[in-house]
């Protein structure tokens, strides 16, 4: 069941985008152009009533300066450990004169995490953004963000055995700079460097109910290790008469789209990588 | 969570007596030593609260691991360097709470790394790195229903079809669990305060006993033989486990206490405010700090219980006393190797005899 529910998403978000890229409109052509610009790691956002339909996350301009978006990823992910998790984004594009642009961007993620024990831990993510984007001239432009994300969740206690209730929270902010070099109205060179400066120590307070003691513990855990995680990332982004590619393959740390967090590279033996499929009309 | 109390003054006084002991002192304060040492010993309050802290500890240190630095399992958590293929088990220290075994022989059970869960993983949970903090600590006293000592005391079904029935193991409740319940509230508890930091457990532990009852058997490891006393603390507790404290299993260290409150035996009251030491390493040792100045702390001297050795630790050094005799002594050896050294028997003194010169009595 629940991997016929897989396959139906899958199947569902590369439909969409596949139906997209044949049906999209010839006035919202995806080639790089004045108006087209890149969203992610960018100040810029869809423009109203603009679509954007990606293996990654999908988009919607509701105003000239506010796109709405939502990530596939934690809702597939949620369909495959049996529990979604909602995420929705705003971004507006406050600011968009001659050659800078500006925004701003809020959201959150929720969702359930289901231990082998059936106690359930429930986390809340709330990502708030800052971006700016200066155009240099007609081929290269560069891009340079903020984004703190405040992380906090929760366990539920479990009837039998050990049971534990607790929350626990954690901050990070990180920082982002990306360099776009068009080499064509197809192709564009993207060059991305993404540091996290900051982390807080994760903050537990939780009770252990193992019989006679109860533990009620407040902890701090050091996560001063993904201080600094950083990731650089040469790319491209390829746009097309419909369709578009965004693939990019660097070295250090991976920050997870959809979910605002950072593996660190040693888990994933360094390789950093950016991808996504996506059409716009 | 109420500051720790600063223990660095009493451990201070133990570390520089500064008392002269005389005749005249300890005839003013020898009747209180024998009484207080008796209370202490007899009350085992020492042994209760070593328990719940050694548990405690138990806990936390079933719940450690380490992370693997190197190989193909790097960042994962471990106990051993096996658990670590291409790699070694030296990464940094964390604190793994609610971990799970999924599979394997230890299926549901509690886990810190992959190795408590043979042909199994250790999953879910939250891992604090390098974690620190502090813990409470609440433990309710088992009471003086003398049906304590039995093997499936407290314990019950729940869930399924003997749903409340009293049982020994899961075997004996279908479709449910057998849980141990905690003891009445009403036998009193004790609620403890302890510390985490990068060394592992605080040596400061603190807080406070209301009126925590137990039993205490005369003879034997129950009531059976030849019955209990009942015993009972209300006060306040603080310890200090020393620098180097271990665990359980290490035992040989020093343990200063501070209470303060009323030991009960058997309905008589006996009110304490007094530091002690003990050493469970060392049979019967305890060492009472004796604090004759005001204000507290500035004129203080040691009595010292051990199994072979009774004696007063002042200002001058070390010397015998007995509190039956009412005396005080020094023990040199004469003769042999050790001529004119202090000694407690005829074996500090190779080739010479352990001999007794009485320096003051009361």
């Amino acid at each position: 069941m629940r991997a016929k529910r897989t396959i139906l998403l899958v199947t569902l978000v590369v439909g969409v985008t596949l139906t997209g890229m044949g049906f999209s409109p010839r006035s919202a052509r995806a080639y790089h152009t004045y108006k087209e610009r890149l969203l992610d790691t960018t100040a810029y956002s869809l423009h109203r009533r603009e679509l954007r339909l990606g293996l990654m996350n999908l988009s919607y301009g509701i105003l000239d300066q506010l796109q709405v978006t939502t990530y596939t990823m934690p809702w597939l992910l949620g369909l495959i450990f049996e529990d979604v998790a909602p995420n929705l984004e705003l971004k507006s594009t406050f600011y968009d004169r001659k050659k800078l642009a500006l925004s701003a961007s809020a959201g959150f993620l929720t969702g359930t995490i289901l231990q082998p024990d059936s106690t359930k831990i429930r986390y809340f993510l709330v990502p708030v953004s800052l971006a700016s984007s200066v155009r240099i001239n007609s081929d290269f432009s560069t891009h340079f963000g903020a984004r703190y994300t405040a992380v906090n969740g929760d366990a539920e206690t479990q009837p039998e055995g050990t049971a534990i209730e607790g929350a626990l929270v954690v901050d990070f902010l990180q920082l982002w700079a990306m360099a776009e070099w068009r080499l064509s109205r197809v192709v564009a060179f993207t060059f991305t460097l993404r540091w996290v400066p900051y982390v807080s120590n994760l903050v537990l307070n939780a009770t252990v109910d193992a019989g006679n003691p109860t533990i009620g513990a407040e902890l701090r855990g050091d996560l001063s290790e993904l201080r600094n995680s950083f990731a650089v990332i040469p790319g491209f982004v390829f746009s097309w008469d419909r369709a578009n590619i965004r693939l990019g393959v660097g070295y250090s740390d991976f920050f997870v789209e959809g979910f605002y967090l950072v593996v660190p590279g040693d888990v994933l033996s360094n390789v950093s990588i950016e991808f996504d499929v996506f059409v716009r009309f | 969570m109420p500051p720790a109390p600063d223990l660095q003054p009493v451990l201070q006084a133990y570390a520089n007596p500064t008392a002269v002991v005389t005749n005249e002192i300890m005839a003013t304060v020898a009747d209180e030593i024998a009484t207080t040492a008796e209370e202490i010993e007899d009350s085992k309050i020492v042994e209760e609260l070593l328990e719940v802290i050694t548990d405690v500890q138990q806990e936390l240190e079933n719940a450690t691991a380490r992370t693997c630095q190197g190989g193909s399992a790097n960042g994962r958590t471990c106990s051993m360097d096996d658990d670590c293929p291409g790699g070694s088990c030296s990464g940094s220290t964390v604190l793994v709470i609610g971990g799970i075994c999924s599979g394997g022989s230890n299926d549901g059970g509690d886990c810190a790394a992959d190795s408590d869960c043979p042909d199994g993983t250790c999953a879910g949970g939250v891992t604090l790195p390098n974690p620190s903090g502090a813990f409470r600590i609440n433990y309710v006293c088992p009471g003086w229903d003398e049906g304590q000592f039995e093997p499936d005391y407290l314990k019950s079904c729940r869930g399924g079809a003997n749903d409340g029935s009293a049982c020994a193991d899961d075997a004996d409740c279908p479709e449910g669990t057998c849980v141990e319940a905690r003891p009445d509230s009403a036998n009193g508890a004790i609620n403890l305060f302890m510390t985490l930091d990068s060394a592992g457990v605080g040596r400061v532990v603190w807080g406070t006993a209301n009126n925590c009852q137990y039993l205490l058997p005369t003879e034997g490891d129950d009531c059976e033989a030849a019955g209990c006393s009942q015993g009972s603390y209300d006060g306040g507790v603080a310890l200090d486990l020393g620098p180097d404290w271990v665990n359980e299993a290490d035992f040989r260290l020093p343990v200063t206490f501070v209470l303060e409150g009323n030991l009960g035996l058997d309905g008589e009251d006996f009110r304490i405010n007094q530091s002690f030491r003990v050493d469970v390493g060392v049979e019967s040792f305890l060492e009472i700090l004796v604090d004759i100045g005001d204000p507290a702390l500035t004129e203080t001297f040691n009595y010292i219980f051990a199994a072979d050795l009774e004696g007063v630790r002042d200002a001058t050094g070390f010397f015998g006393c007995s509190l039956e005799e009412r005396r005080c002594f020094e023990q040199t050896c004469e003769g042999g190797a050790n001529d004119g050294n202090v000694c407690t028997d005829d074996a500090d003194c190779p080739e010479g005899t352990c001999e007794r010169r009485e320096l003051f009595s009361w």
